[in-house]
């Protein structure tokens, strides 16, 4: 079979009560009738959903609502969740090797920031600290679980770190403005912070019976502006209110 | 870090208009806690009042604590309504909030609402981060209790269980 293009039009929250061609005395909708006369008009189609980013998402999967559990507006449909770092959500082996590396990472930069010239960032630094302490307990915890775990448990917190490892260079990298800030004693010298770091995480790696994964690899830009694709998705959701209703107000 | 609360009382005849400013801000909860003032939390540091203008100075708990603008807005309503129309609440960030600053009525109150208070963290005994200190179930009052997660219904709280009356309950974490 040959492929063909379809071009689809859905109209947003359209009832087909308003429309001419269904027969409304006073709204005029000429070339939408136009249409409707030289194809097939529809008169028992119902929506999947009386929402619109559900029934959207319905019809462009040829799936209930409840089956690709977008449920409303706030879950827009986009093909994939997006999360920290804007990468896919994954599993809860990702969801905790991300937290790891980047929980090791806040104890060493908010240690470091505590001494900031600037006074409101080391405040900032010295409330942060004592719960990010809390917050690297308990991810590391889930880290050793997992690891020295089951099989699958194991499996799947390796790949996590194999899979997250590349995003790590970035964090010890900076650019010339961070480095006059790093010189004027008000910015932590970020890439003085990868040793202890490296030093920290293979312990636990290590206790974990896990592999350190291959350093080889890099993704690298986001300082520069220049990500992943998975940051569309994560900001066509962060913006979904102001675009879904322009200017609305609470 | 470990200092106790202080409220500073402005220089001049209002004293006892800031102790009556004291009071009427007793009737401030924390949204989340509704049985805390916000005096009783450890998070009212300062109150001051120059010329029918009243400044409050509160500091967060845990950053991000989505209860401030309402505990703001609460401060400002509750001191509008006194006859104090003219408020200013600042929120100060240094020096940290520490669980050190609850009051000891505060503690008592929380446990009686079901919630184990926070240990003293500034003796070094602080349930999860280290490791070997209990936590007393506020229901029965045993020491025999577990941790099921370190992150509860808020942030600054854990999960808990009673293994004496099994009873699940909400820790208050040191910080």
């Amino acid at each position: 079979m040959r492929p063909t293009n379809l071009l689809v039009i859905m109209s947003d929250q359209h009832s087909r009560q308003v429309l001419g061609c269904y027969g409304h005395p006073l709204v005029k909708t000429p070339h939408l009738d136009r249409l409707a006369a030289r194809g097939t008009r529809f008169s028992d189609a119902y929506t999947n959903s009386p929402i619109c980013v559900p029934a959207r998402a319905a019809f462009a999967t040829g799936r209930y609502p409840h089956q690709i559990r977008h449920w409303d507006n706030a879950h827009p449909y986009h093909g994939g969740v997006p999360s920290w770092g804007h990468l896919p959500i994954g599993d809860f082996a990702d969801t905790m090797a991300r937290q790891f590396l980047v929980d090791v990472y806040d104890v060493g930069f908010y240690t470091g920031l505590m001494k900031s010239t600037d006074e409101t960032l080391a405040a900032i630094a010295a409330k942060a600290i004592k719960e990010s302490r809390y917050h690297l307990r308990r991810s590391e915890e889930w880290v050793k679980r997992l690891g020295d775990g089951t099989g699958e448990s194991h499996h799947r917190i390796q790949r996590a770190f194999n899979n997250v490892w590349g995003y790590t260079h970035e964090l010890f990298e900076v650019d010339k403005i961070e480095q006059s800030l790093i010189t004027a004693g008000i910015a932590v010298d970020r890439p003085a912070l990868k040793a202890d770091w490296e030093r920290y995480v293979q312990s636990v790696l290590n206790e974990a019976t896990l592999d350190t994964p291959d350093g080889q690899w890099s993704i690298r830009g986001g300082r520069q502006g220049i990500h992943t694709e998975h940051l569309g998705y994560l900001l066509a959701e962060l913006q979904f209110m102001q675009r879904a209703y322009p200017g609305l107000e609470w | 870090m470990n200092a106790t609360p202080n409220i500073a009382v402005t220089a001049g005849p209002g004293n006892s208009e800031i102790e009556r400013l004291e009071v009427l801000l007793e009737q401030v909860t924390d949204p989340e806690i509704p049985v805390l003032s916000i005096r009783d939390l450890g998070i009212l540091r300062d109150i001051s009042l120059d010329v029918g203008q009243v400044t409050v100075t509160i500091t967060t708990t845990y950053s991000g604590c989505p209860a401030m603008s309402t505990i703001k807005e609460d401060i400002r309503q509750t001191l509008s309504a006194a006859g104090y129309p003219d408020v200013q609440v600042k929120q100060s960030l240094s020096p940290a909030w520490t669980t050190d600053w609850m009051t000891p009525q505060g503690r008592e109150k929380l446990r009686e609402y079901g919630i184990a208070p926070p240990q003293k963290s500034g003796q070094g005994h602080c349930a999860i981060l280290s490791p070997g200190t209990a936590v007393v179930c506020p229901q029965c009052g045993n020491e025999n209790t577990e941790c099921i997660s370190e992150f509860g219904s808020t942030a600054c709280k854990a999960l808990y269980r009673c293994l004496e009356c099994a009873e699940p309950f909400d820790y208050f974490k040191c910080l």
